[in-house]
C-alpha cells in the first residue's frame, strides 16, 4: 500500500514578519484599568476565600474541590436521548465553555488583524500578535517547511491557545463550588477555582487528537508499511527484535500517555498545593489552628503558589503540550532513508 | 502499622523521594544552559527556549510523584 498524493490546496498561512511597521499603540481605557482592576479583583478574592467559611472544620478534603457529580445549572438530563449517555452542567463544563468562547475571539481578532489586516493600532492588537507570532516561530517552528507548516501551524496554534486559556482561566475563581454556600443562601455558592485540564479526561481527549493526527501524517508520508518500518530505529539485522517492541510501545502507548498524564499531574497538584496551602491556614491534622500568624503565613504561601502557578507552569505547559504535538508530527512524517 | 500512618508516610517519602531526581535535572539543565550561554552569547535566546521546554518536561517527573503520593493519601 502506497501513499495516495491528495492534492489538497493548502492556503499559506501568513507569517508575521510581514507585518511591518510598529506604529504608536494608543492605549485605550482597558490598557488603563487592567492591572488596578486585576489587583483589587486578586485582593477581594483573598478576602473572600477567607472569609466565607469562618466555622473551623475538623476534616478538610481537597478531593471535594475535584467533585463534578453535582450539577450548577439544572440537573442531569439524557443527551441525544441515549440511555446511559447522561450528562450535567458542571463547574469543569462552565470553565470549558469560557475557554472556548476565548478561542473563538482569539480566532475571529487574528483573523481581523492578521490575515485580513484591519489595523487598528492597539495594545490588544500587539499582543495578540505576539501570541500569533509566538505561535507562528516557537511552536511551528518544529515543523518542516512547506506544506506539513501550512497544514498544522493552524492545528498546533489551537491547541496551544485552547489549553493556555484553559489553564488561566482556571486561576480565575467563580462562584461554582457546589460544596459551600455563603452567607446562608442556598443559591450562592462559595468561590472556588478548578481546572478543566486537572481532570484527566479533558488531557486525554487532547492527547487523542495529537496522537491520531501524528498517525495519520505518518501514513499518509510512508505508507502503512513503510511507516512501520520506519519505526526500526535505522536498526538492521536481529537487533530489532530488541528494539522494536520499544518502538512499538513508544509510538502506541507513551507518547500520548506521557503527553496527558504530564498536563494533569502538573494542574492538579498546582491546584491541590493552593488548596493545601490555604487548608493549612484553617487545620493542620484534625487540630484547629486559631492563630492569626499561622493563617496569614498559609495564605501568603498560597498566594506565592498560585503565581508561581499562573504565571509559570500554565502558560509552560501550554506551550509544551502544543511543541510536543508539533514535534510528534514532524518527526512521524520525516523523511527515513 | 497503622493505615493512615501509612498513608501518610507515603505521601511524604513518595514527594521527597521523586523531588531529587528532577532536582539534580533541573540543576544541571540550568547550569549547561548558562554555560553555553556564557561560550556563545547570541546563541542566548535560542538556548533558553529549549531550556524551558527541558524545564517542562523534567520538573513534570516532580508532579507525577507528586499526584502518585496525592493518590495513596486521600484514596
Amino acid at each position: 500500500m502506497t501513499a495516495t498524493n491528495v492534492n489538497v490546496p493548502v492556503p499559506n498561512v501568513p507569517s508575521p514578519t510581514e507585518l511591518d511597521g510598529d506604529p504608536k499603540p494608543r492605549g485605550g481605557w482597558f490598557g488603563k484599568l487592567f492591572f488596578p482592576v486585576a489587583f483589587g479583583l486578586m485582593a477581594i478574592w483573598f478576602v473572600v476565600i477567607l472569609g466565607q467559611d469562618a466555622q473551623p472544620k475538623t476534616k478538610f478534603d481537597p478531593t471535594a474541590e475535584f467533585d463534578l457529580s453535582d450539577p450548577v445549572i439544572g440537573g442531569t438530563w439524557n443527551w441525544f436521548g441515549i440511555h446511559g449517555v447522561e450528562g450535567t452542567i458542571n463547574k469543569g463544563v462552565i470553565y470549558l465553555a469560557i475557554a472556548l468562547l476565548g478561542c473563538v475571539l482569539f480566532a475571529w481578532y487574528v483573523n481581523r488583524t492578521v490575515v485580513r489586516r484591519l489595523k487598528q493600532e492597539t495594545k490588544t492588537q500587539s499582543a495578540i500578535e505576539g501570541v500569533y507570532e509566538f505561535a507562528h516561530d516557537q511552536i511551528a517552528g518544529s515543523l518542516p517547511e512547506g506544506k506539513l507548516f501550512n497544514r498544522y501551524m493552524p492545528y498546533t496554534a489551537s491547541i496551544f491557545v485552547f489549553v493556555w486559556l484553559l489553564n488561566m482561566t482556571s486561576f480565575v475563581p467563580l462562584p461554582l463550588n457546589t460544596h459551600h454556600t455563603i452567607g446562608g443562601l442556598d443559591f450562592l455558592y462559595a468561590f472556588g477555582v478548578y481546572a478543566v485540564t486537572s481532570n484527566i479526561f479533558m488531557t486525554v481527549t487532547l492527547a487523542m487528537l495529537t496522537f491520531a493526527v501524528y498517525h495519520y501524517e505518518g501514513v499518509k508520508a510512508h505508507g502503512l508499511i513503510g511507516y512501520l518500518k520506519t519505526w526500526s530505529a535505522g536498526q538492521k539485522g536481529p537487533v530489532l527484535i530488541l528494539v522494536y517492541p520499544v518502538e512499538i510501545l513508544t509510538n502506541l502507548v507513551l507518547k500520548p500517555v506521557s503527553l496527558a498524564v504530564r498536563l494533569f499531574a502538573n494542574m492538579l497538584s498546582g491546584h491541590v498545593l493552593i488548596l493545601l496551602m490555604l487548608a493549612l491556614s484553617g487545620i493542620i491534622g484534625g487540630a484547629v489552628i486559631t492563630s492569626v500568624f499561622a493563617q496569614a503565613a498559609g495564605v501568603v504561601v498560597a498566594l506565592a503558589f498560585y503565581l508561581f502557578e499562573m504565571g509559570l507552569v500554565a502558560s509552560l505547559q501550554a506551550f509544551i503540550f502544543a511543541v510536543l504535538s508539533a514535534i510528534y508530527i514532524a518527526s512521524a512524517a520525516e523523511e527515513h532513508h | 502499622m497503622e493505615v493512615e500512618a501509612a498513608k501518610a508516610l507515603a505521601l511524604g517519602l513518595a514527594a521527597g523521594l521523586g523531588a531529587i531526581g528532577p532536582g539534580i535535572g533541573v540543576g544541571y539543565l540550568v547550569g549547561k544552559t548558562i554555560e553555553g550561554t556564557a561560550r556563545q552569547p547570541e546563541m542566548g535566546g535560542q538556548l533558553r527556549g529549549l531550556m524551558f521546554l527541558g524545564l517542562a518536561l523534567t520538573e513534570a517527573i516532580t508532579f507525577y510523584a507528586l499526584v502518585f503520593g496525592l493518590l495513596a493519601f486521600f484514596l
